[in-house]
């Protein structure tokens, strides 16, 4: 093994620092990232609590959100909050039980050759843009529902729902897999030992043993869909209103900040700085879910050996 | 840690008969079954009604016209160029900077706090939705925070030219090249200002108008044959004035100005070069490239850092009782063996790039682009922004055109994710 030509030590020395010290900034760009996220959202935000049309308490205590209306503005936050949480129920009702029980399938039922083809074709399936998925939503699912029961509209909650449970059932079987495959061997081996059949196996012993990934799982997936823009922007309607009704159009936080920008509003205008106090909370709330998925994997995990 | 017992799990239920047991355990493989069946039914048909929906609208022409409000007539060469330029950005810019990151991380950083909280902080920053990136690009970079004036005024160029545009006698359009900057109406030649002017960075804006005089060197914008426009250099030759010395340029065109075209230009113009950059960005492709970084950096770097982590340590120990230092083992030991890993995880970073369209919808609004990007302040929009206007749209024929756009979409990432797998396969080398 050689290293080139031989240098003299001082040289070499200060070249590792420089080398050293780069990398480190590069490091540091991270941590700048956060910093300009938390900066751009907190200064933005408290400009738009400046104007004379909002208030702190109207924004996060009342349930009226109106903001283009040219006569009286209502700027209440849990209207959009609702429907981003109608959306993302639907999408976890329909993504969490299918993709655990198919991450349990790969990883305790399906043989060898059987992974090898649904492993890579979950990879491509998470890899498909959003936006098709919206368009999938508007062309099919729509359709669908409407065949099925005439109530549901041109936008629903429920085709965006779903679309976006299509879109995290590979996060949450590929990241289920992992945790359900690194339970040892051992474990599965007593409890066969002990005459439990593969299901016993499965759902007594291993997924009990690697909840906490699981959970993390389900943690992060239901985070991507709060921040999912493009399905609800083209399925989910814009009507910001409190309600638990499926075939509802419904307006998410993403979908206000994606009509804001797409459309014509002022840049110094009060709807404007609304949507940067719209990302604020967005941005909370997804933190609080990866905070949250990470502790539950340090907490809780079962160490065995 | 929760020490369990096994009998106490599987022995959690009550206790039934083992033909009992077993139907429980084939139900459920059957519904595994059916499950996943009806998974890949389902993702069978979508793919095949896009593809019925977008086949016969896929042409060569569909790839190689502009967007127009004809359905008929529309194609995809500004969304295709767009996301050429704004990934190949995104690519040089969150490449070396998560790579080095993932780089300072696994192999130089000591295990303290900093790190453990800067290793917190990206899968923080993996957790943040792409619109909020959005957001952040268009205030640091669309705007930089209102710093530098607007988009459409720039305050600080850098690498263009400014010309005033005459006149000539027989019609033609000449420039010639700004030089100077004025300051209340006295034409500064020195300065830092005047400096930095004359290296192409432009802080204040130039002088106006500046009368021509015999035998400056100019431009003339003239047509070649198959109809394309470009500057010609020549010389200009006021009306009236004596024949111009031809000292430096022999075979310059010459373009007579009468005196009056010649004191006042008609107006100014600027001219950029491909890396031409203006403050602030705008929405052009840089800030688009840029914003894309923020959104993938979280990625390439928490893939190259399990590319690094999959070397065994033997490697470096074997590097370092060499007696190299920590760079060279990286160098040569480290970063060759997990290079595999990391072009895999930087592949499919940038696949999750090119399907992006919230934080460039938020950067810029939606654009019907008539224009290959030509530099980095240019306009630019991007397939998937493309599709999502087509799809939005109620028209049934322009759904077709999303569908087309989507297919070409779906081709663009199978080849990536095919090409992850490749290199995956074939240049993985066992190290254990």
């Amino acid at each position: 093994m050689s290293f080139g030509r031989a240098r003299s030590k001082r040289v070499r020395l200060w070249s590792e620092r420089a080398i050293r010290w780069t990398l480190f900034g590069a490091s540091f760009f991270s941590v700048f990232v956060t910093f300009a996220i938390l900066v751009v959202l907190a200064r933005e935000s408290f400009l738009f609590f400046g104007f004379d049309e909002v208030s702190v308490w109207e924004f996060f205590a009342t349930a009226q959100w109106n903001p283009l209306l040219g006569g009286e503005q209502h700027f209440g936050i849990w209207p959009l909050i609702c429907g981003t949480m109608l959306v993302t129920v639907i999408a976890a009702c329909f993504a969490l039980p299918i993709g655990l029980t198919a991450a349990v399938f790969l990883s305790e039922y399906a043989r060898p050759r059987t992974r090898a083809i649904l492993k890579p074709a979950l990879e491509v399936l998470a890899g498909i843009p959003t936006v098709v998925y919206g368009f999938f939503a508007l062309t099919t699912i729509t359709p669908f529902l409407h065949s099925i029961a005439p109530r549901f509209g041109n936008y629903n909650a429920m085709s965006a729902g779903l679309a976006i449970g299509i879109m995290i059932l590979p996060i949450v079987c590929s990241l289920s897999e992992d945790a359900l495959r690194s339970v040892p061997r051992s474990l599965r081996d007593g409890a066969y030992a002990l005459g439990g059949t593969k299901f016993d196996v499965s759902v007594k012993v291993v997924i009990p043993a690697a909840l906490s990934g699981i959970v993390a799982s389900f943690l992060l997936a239901m985070s991507r869909a709060i921040g999912e823009t493009m399905i609800v922007a083209l399925a989910a309607g814009g009507i910001a209103q409190m309600t638990a009704e499926p075939w509802a159009e419904v307006q998410t936080m993403t979908a206000y900040m994606v009509q804001i920008f797409l459309g014509d509003a002022p840049a110094n205008g009060v709807e404007y700085a609304s949507s940067y106090a719209v990302a604020a909370v967005l941005f909370v709330i997804t933190l609080c879910f990866t905070l949250l998925g990470r502790y539950i994997l340090k907490r809780f995990r079962e160490e065995y050996e | 840690m929760t020490q369990v017992s096994l009998t106490e799990i599987v022995g959690r239920g009550t206790p039934r008969k083992n033909a009992s047991r077993v139907l429980s355990n084939r139900v459920f493989l059957w519904f595994c079954l059916a499950g996943i069946s009806l998974a890949v039914l389902v993702l069978c048909g979508l793919m095949l009604s896009i593809f019925l929906e977008g086949w016969s609208t896929l042409s060569w022409s569909f790839l190689d016209s502009f967007a127009s409000r004809k359905p008929a007539e529309s194609g995809i060469k500004g969304p295709l160029w767009g996301s050429i330029w704004v990934c190949a950005l995104c690519a040089l810019t969150a490449l070396p900077l998560g790579i080095g990151t993932a780089t300072y991380l696994e192999e130089f950083a000591p295990k303290n706090r900093v790190t453990a909280f800067i290793n917190l902080n990206i899968m923080n920053l993996a957790g943040v939705p792409s619109i909020v990136y959005g957001i952040i690009g268009l205030t640091a970079f669309a705007r930089m925070f209102g710093g530098f004036g607007s988009a459409s005024d720039p305050a600080v160029l850098l690498g263009y030219s400014y010309y005033n545009e005459y006149e000539s006698v027989e019609g033609d359009v000449i420039r010639a090249p700004v030089t100077e900057i004025q300051r209340n109406g006295v034409v500064e030649s020195t300065g830092f200002q005047a400096t930095l002017a004359h290296w192409g960075v432009w802080i204040a804006h130039p002088a106006p108008a500046l009368a021509l005089t015999n035998g400056a060197p100019i431009e003339v914008l003239s047509t070649d044959d198959d109809g394309t426009e470009h500057w010609q250099r020549a010389i200009a030759q006021l009306e009236g004035a004596s024949a111009t010395e031809r000292t430096s340029d022999a075979n310059a065109r010459l373009v007579t100005v009468t005196p009056t075209a010649a004191s006042q230009s008609t107006t100014q113009s600027r001219e950029g070069r491909w890396w031409s950059v203006s403050l602030p960005f705008g929405s052009s492709v840089l800030a688009g490239g840029l914003t894309l970084m923020l959104v993938i950096l979280p990625v390439v770097i928490i893939s190259s850092q399990e590319a690094l982590r999959a070397v065994p340590s033997s490697l470096r120990q074997g590097a370092l009782a060499l007696g190299s230092t920590r760079w060279q083992m990286v160098r040569e030991m480290t970063l060759p063996a997990a290079i595999p890993g990391i072009m895999t995880g930087a592949i499919l970073a940038m696949s999750r790039a090119i399907g992006e369209a919230a934080p460039l919808l938020v950067l810029g609004g939606f654009l019907l682009v008539f224009a290959v990007p030509e530099n980095l302040m240019s306009d630019f929009t991007v397939l998937p922004l493309q599709i999502y206007n087509w799809a939005g749209r109620p028209q049934a024929s322009f759904h077709a055109l999303a569908a087309a756009a989507i297919i070409v979409q779906l081709v663009v990432l199978l080849i990536f994710n095919g090409l992850a797998v490749f290199i995956r396969q074939k240049l993985q080398k066992d190290l254990q």
